[in-house]
């Protein structure tokens, strides 16, 4: 929403003070045959009480739009979360005029569960916020394990 | 009907589950050196009214790795001990349960029994723990026949582990999956 200045985006690799339980884990996503990343892609919000995270992923190299990039990183995200983090749910924020990342959501077997309307405001419009959801037990029994 | 404690955090038959009691500091000292009670907690420092205090330090933010009680007696109106769920894996979703009756009067009322009980509750319904663990060595007979009154199974023995009155003791390592206690609780409806 604002200019993000270097010291703001470092502050994000400070260590979280000892003994805390880090709600998050982020990636990078490193393109293969190019060597060298592209994007990112995490959880965070992750409640360990009630086994729930927050889904983002974000593709900065705007060539690698549109070749599945992102659905492919949020697939092992998923995965990791699930087979690894144990959690129970993994939810997605998407705003209306994002269509690749609805279409994306749909294609990872996420429901949407709510339209929380008129949440966000870009480009001196408001627009609605698609809240996704996927289940564990769903994740699990679409993709046969 | 008995009295509750102003700070009832859970509620049982006998004993209620409360927060800590900065008041009550030199009571919880006196129970971590009574040579009676200090043995079976294998507490081999002596523990001052400073070491104490550390669990009245405001809490850091986000997840606790230990969750203290102090265990108020609703009758007597006091007091008895207090119980702990600590080594809070929240990645593994497992826990370690410890337990002090630090007033041996009150020793053999099942009390014990009782405690564990209600921090099983806790921790599987409240905290979504899968697994939950206690380190009882062998002498602490008291200890682990509770931990098998609520269903831990005797999974490991710990060899020579702790060094009690001049003897190398073992020590048992007791478990309960809260899927396992699920279905105990299923059987004791059913009966």
């Amino acid at each position: 929403m604002w200019p993000q200045t270097l010291e703001e985006v470092k502050k994000r690799f400070e260590p979280s003070p000892d003994r805390h339980i880090r709600d998050k884990a982020n990636f990078m996503i490193y393109h293969k045959q190019e060597k060298r990343p592209i994007g990112i892609v995490g959880l965070d919000e992750i409640n360990w009480v009630s086994r729930i995270a927050n889904l983002f992923a974000l593709i900065g190299e705007l060539e690698h739009w549109g070749k599945g990039i992102a659905v492919e990183a949020c697939a092992l995200v998923i995965k990791y979360g699930f087979t690894e983090l144990n959690l129970h749910k993994i939810d997605a924020g998407i705003f209306s005029p994002n269509q690749r990342s609805l279409r994306a959501a749909e294609k990872l077997g996420f429901e949407k569960e709510a339209i929380i309307k008129e949440e966000i405001y870009i480009d001196g419009k408001y627009h609605d916020n698609h809240e996704f959801s996927l289940l564990k037990r769903d994740w699990l029994e679409k993709n046969k394990l | 009907m008995t009295d509750t404690h102003p700070f009832t955090f859970i509620q049982g038959d006998t004993i209620d589950f409360v927060p800590l009691n900065s008041e009550h500091i030199n009571l919880y000292v006196k129970w971590e050196n009574s040579p009676t009670v200090r043995i079976y907690s294998r507490n081999i420092i002596p523990n001052t009214i400073e070491d104490m205090k550390r669990f009245f330090k405001p809490s850091e933010r986000g997840l606790k790795k230990e969750i203290n009680f102090e265990i108020w007696h609703k009758k007597d109106k006091k007091p008895i001990g207090f119980g702990e769920i600590a080594d809070i894996d929240w990645y593994g979703q497992k826990a370690y349960l410890g337990l002090i009756i630090g007033e041996p009067e009150y020793w053999g009322q099942k009390i014990g029994e009782e405690a564990t009980k209600l921090m099983v509750e806790y921790a599987f319904n409240e905290l979504n723990i899968y697994k939950l663990q206690a380190h009882i060595n062998t002498a602490n007979m008291g200890s682990w026949r509770c931990a098998e009154k609520n269903g831990f199974i005797r999974e490991a023995t710990l060899k020579k582990d702790s060094y009690v009155n001049g003897k190398y003791l073992d020590t048992y390592v007791y478990s309960l999956f809260k899927d396992d206690w699920l279905q105990l609780k299923k059987e004791k409806q059913s009966e």
